[in-house]
């Protein structure tokens, strides 16, 4: 917490953020909202920024820690700013309102709202369009836009944001790779604005269910999510779900005509494997449920291509389920889809590390002296990743069932309880039995809003910035 | 420009910085990655976990459409294969490291068939770099730019000195001194002087002119020294090897002391006219008993930074004109540069100078190209080398006229044959090389010196 260079890398973080909320300000202005609970956020963090900005510092290396501190500092500190929208304009307390803005940034999709639909245009936006910033991360903006010193581009911050276990650049300069996947994050956006407004959506309703999807957040302007909407439409929200939850890499391999590359990715093949299979085990258990074979088939692609890359729309179906089948969606809720993209959960890359290490070990029991290598897509990996990667397993666990533990003294049903956990700490939204998260009490939205942003953030940044504080106190 | 490394040692790191800092897309191939984590994580650069032999792990670093491949590694064979397999797979321009003293003789025959760009021989470089040093010894530091016709010493005024407090309009028009100060260093801090900065003693400055300049500016400031005769050089590496040959054909004597007898077997054969000397540099006796208080000059060559380090200080004890030390990683000879023992070197940085240079002259190969760089005071400080193509905006300008930067100083301008030092009235030409000294660190093409 000494280097100053933190808060001068804050400072320009705000800034760029004061940037991003002009644009729910023309939406107020289009639609002739009250400008006031987006003005007063806004100058708040522009007069921030320019403050932390002035700190000028000799020293320019960050370190591996400074990076955890920068992201999880950032996130927590605009989080905060996030939620003033909704309690100035008396919509929500300022607790809702922070539980509603983690839920928006950290692309969970939970609400704490009753009844969306008495809220305002310019909100309603404003929680679509902070899924759509949270979705590829609010540093990467700042790295990509900004012109920064070439200090400032450290890998330690984009490695300590972007999800998965660490970043691969598919051309050396930072700045280049960050402005390709941007520019790959709004094309995939335009073409599903495009499909969308093809089946009749209007132009502002499929703005707002594009930056949910896309960003893979959840949050909707109706009470019955997608529900009320034609099959197209929901077979186009499915499929852009499912694109959204491939690694944004492979997308750019595809558009540099590397295929070789694409074919070796392990975490590609285990995804549409897991998916194909979860539809089909899905619909197995469901279709009998239903009066026609159609509807079981839709609502078992929506609702798999929903909760694996964490979105957590629904088509209003679920809670007809069978057990076995909320058991299952449970657990791909955990896992969620591909590192890189802009997924929730532990990713599927963890999971094939760890069943591989599992394998190796288990060798190593019947064989001990028996040496074997893990290879990951085609490329040996460093026993420091393989044990780190356990180690992220172990306190995901752990963390879960803490959030669980304090969430259940509320005092809701088996189900419920983690249910709700488990869809805020894995990034999903999406919740049996209950349709927005208002029934609990302010402690635990709390603790569930830190659950969201450790889910978002891979805990480590956290668990850094809770240690560093610690030691100064 | 697209550029790859392959072989992230000392030199490929200490490059990779450079060119980084050049704003070039860089991307690295080693074996593993372990030791420079820093890198990776600190500089803007990408990275292939892999054998560079391996034509696959070449594709990945994106061999088919790099404009340049620097092949570093350890061994001069995997270096050379490599450029060769990466010039057939596309790779535009290839530059490999050779050091062994068989291969550089006869690399120039083969330079053709491997599609070599240029070789690099950081050992030979430093060797040569040190047997300038050695020809005017009363500088720390020698370094010659347009072909060896202008020379920019650096060197240390001391207490008694006829330089402390003269400022420097009046070195030219009271003592008729034709050179350019380009640089003072004073309390760690470097500035290119103005012409009321006063000289005081303790102040390291750098100071350019023609030879026979610098030579009236030296006996001014009565430094001129005895000519170096007798040098003793401790470790016989392969730079042991090169300077000695240098040294030899200047006439001197060279006394090279090697610890391991095999070595030493092979060092007689290769410089008969040398005496080598089988012994450990760590054992007094053997120094004093060879002469150490005689000789001119100390030179430490081992391959061990520390006890080159604590030799020369040994040395700087018994009052040794000139001692020159090897010291191989780059964050140590700032450290060791400050400790006042005489001149320090460091090869890494001599050969990725070198490389850079390269870089940028084929970046601006159709307009004005940089022709020779040198870097000082931990590579704050630039001096290039120029030559004027017609698209310079300031040809037949007068200097004084030109809205020059503020850290920039022309300090000498080539016409023909001619090497004329800069003063506001000179006009310069189209086909004229120019030397100039540069603190901001962001002359890149030669437009970049004006505001």
């Amino acid at each position: 917490m000494k280097n100053k260079i933190i808060y001068n890398y804050i400072g320009k973080v705000l800034f760029a953020f004061s940037i991003l909320m002009l644009f729910p300000m023309i939406i107020c202005l289009i639609k002739k909202e009250s400008l006031i609970p987006f003005l007063i956020p806004f100058l708040l963090t522009l007069i921030i920024g320019i403050l932390l900005n002035l700190i000028k510092t000799e020293k320019q290396t960050l370190y591996a820690k400074d990076g955890f501190i920068i992201v999880s500092l950032s996130w927590i500190i605009i989080s905060l700013i996030s939620a003033l929208p909704f309690s100035i304009s008396h919509y929500s307390s300022y607790i809702d309102g922070i539980f509603e803005a983690v839920s928006g940034l950290t692309t969970t999709g939970a609400s704490i709202f009753k009844d969306v639909t008495i809220l305002p245009k310019s909100l309603l936006f404003w929680r679509s369009y902070m899924h759509f910033i949270g979705g590829m991360g609010v540093l990467t903006f700042v790295m990509a836009v900004i012109p920064l010193s070439r200090k400032d581009k450290s890998m330690h911050v984009l490695n300590a944001e972007m999800p998965g276990n660490s970043v691969a650049k598919i051309v050396p300069s930072t700045k280049k790779t960050l402005l390709y996947l941007y520019a790959l994050y709004l094309s995939l956006s335009l073409i599903e604005i495009l499909f969308l407004m093809i089946g009749k959506v209007n132009f502002f309703d499929s703005l707002l269910i594009t930056m949910s999807t896309v960003s893979t957040g959840g949050l909707t302007f109706l009470n019955d999510s997608i529900a009320s909407y034609s099959s197209y439409v929901k077979l186009i929200v499915a499929l852009f779900m499912f694109l959204s939850g491939i690694n944004f890499n492979i997308y750019l391999l595809l558009v540099m005509k590397k295929n070789k590359a694409i074919l070796k990715s392990e975490e590609l093949k285990v995804y549409i494997l897991l998916f194909i299979f979860s539809i089909i085990f899905i619909f197995a258990n469901i279709w009998s449920l239903y009066p026609n074979i159609k509807d079981a088939l839709l609502s078992s692609i929506f609702h798999v291509s929903s909760i694996m890359t964490s979105t957590g729309f629904s088509i209003g179906d679920i809670n007809v389920y069978p057990t076995i089948c909320r058991v299952f969606l449970l657990f791909l809720m955990l896992v969620s889809a591909c590192a890189g993209s802009t997924c929730g959960g532990f990713k599927i890359s963890r999971l094939i590390l760890c069943f591989k290490r599992i394998k190796r070990d288990l060798l190593k029991i019947v064989h001990p002296n028996s040496v074997q290598i893990i290879k990951y897509e085609g490329k040996r990996v460093d026993d420091t990743l393989i044990d780190s990667n356990s180690t992220f397993l172990f306190l995901y666990a752990i963390l879960l069932i803490i959030i669980l533990l304090i969430v259940s003294i509320d005092g809701y049903s088996f189900e419920i309880t983690i249910n709700a956990v488990f869809s805020t700490f894995s990034n999903t939204g999406l919740c049996f039995e209950i349709s927005n998260f208002s029934i609990f009490s302010n402690i635990s939205k709390i603790v569930m809003s830190l659950g969201m942003l450790l889910g978002r953030l891979e805990i480590f940044p956290l668990v850094v910035l809770f240690s560093e504080l610690k030691k100064s106190i | 420009m697209k550029i790859i490394v392959v072989g992230i040692g000392k030199l490929g790191e200490y490059l990779t910085r450079s060119l980084v800092r050049e704003d070039n897309e860089v991307t690295l191939i080693d074996k593993d990655f372990s030791l420079n984590k820093e890198l990776i994580n600190n500089e803007d650069v990408n990275y292939v976990c892999g054998n560079a032999l391996d034509s696959s792990v070449l594709i990945e670093a994106g061999v088919q459409e790099c404009d340049l491949i620097i092949c570093v590694m350890n061994m001069d064979e995997q270096n050379i294969l490599c450029s060769l397999l990466a010039k057939k797979l596309g790779a535009k321009n290839t530059i490999a490291r050779i050091r062994s003293l068989e291969y550089s003789s006869s690399i120039n025959l083969l330079k053709d068939e491997l599609g070599l760009s240029m070789t690099i021989n950081p050992e030979q470089l430093t060797a040569l770099n040190i047997a300038k040093t050695l020809s005017i010894p009363s500088a720390l530091n020698t370094t010659s730019f347009l072909k060896g016709k202008l020379q920019m010493i650096s060197l240390k005024i001391k207490q008694d000195s006829i330089l402390d407090g003269i400022s420097i309009t009046n070195l030219s028009k009271k003592h008729n001194l034709n050179i350019i100060v380009c640089a003072i260093e004073r309390n760690n801090k470097v500035v290119v002087p103005n012409g009321h900065d006063k000289l005081k003693s303790g102040d390291m400055i750098s100071v350019s002119g023609t030879i026979k300049d610098i030579n009236e500016f030296l006996t001014f400031a009565n430094l001129i020294s005895n000519e170096t005769k007798k040098v003793m050089i401790a470790g016989g590496s392969k730079t042991s090897v090169y300077l000695a040959k240098y040294l030899l054909d200047m006439n001197m004597k060279v006394k090279i002391i090697e610890i391991n007898n095999e070595r030493c077997k092979e060092l007689s054969e290769l410089l008969p006219d040398a005496l080598i000397i089988n012994a450990d540099v760590s054992n007094q006796d053997i120094l004093y008993e060879e002469g150490i208080e005689d000789v001119d000059a100390f030179i430490s060559l081992t391959s061990i930074d520390e006890e080159n380090i604590v030799y020369s200080m040994f040395a700087s004890i018994k009052n040794i004109p000139k001692i020159i030390t090897k010291v191989n990683h780059i964050d140590l000879s700032g450290i060791v540069e400050k400790a006042n023992i005489d001149t320090v070197i460091t090869p890494h940085r001599i050969a990725a100078n070198q490389i850079v240079k390269y870089v940028r002259a084929i970046k601006n190969s159709e307009k004005s190209s940089c022709e020779a760089i040198y870097k000082f005071n931990d590579d704050n400080f630039e001096m290039q080398e120029f030559n004027i193509k017609n698209d310079f905006l300031g040809i037949d300008m007068k200097i004084k006229d030109m809205k020059i930067k503020n850290n920039i100083l022309i300090v000498a301008i080539q016409r023909g044959r001619n090497v004329i030092m800069a003063n506001g009235n000179e006009k310069i030409k189209l086909n004229d090389t120019i030397v100039l000294i540069d603190s901001s660190n962001s002359i890149r093409e030669i437009n970049d010196i004006l505001e």
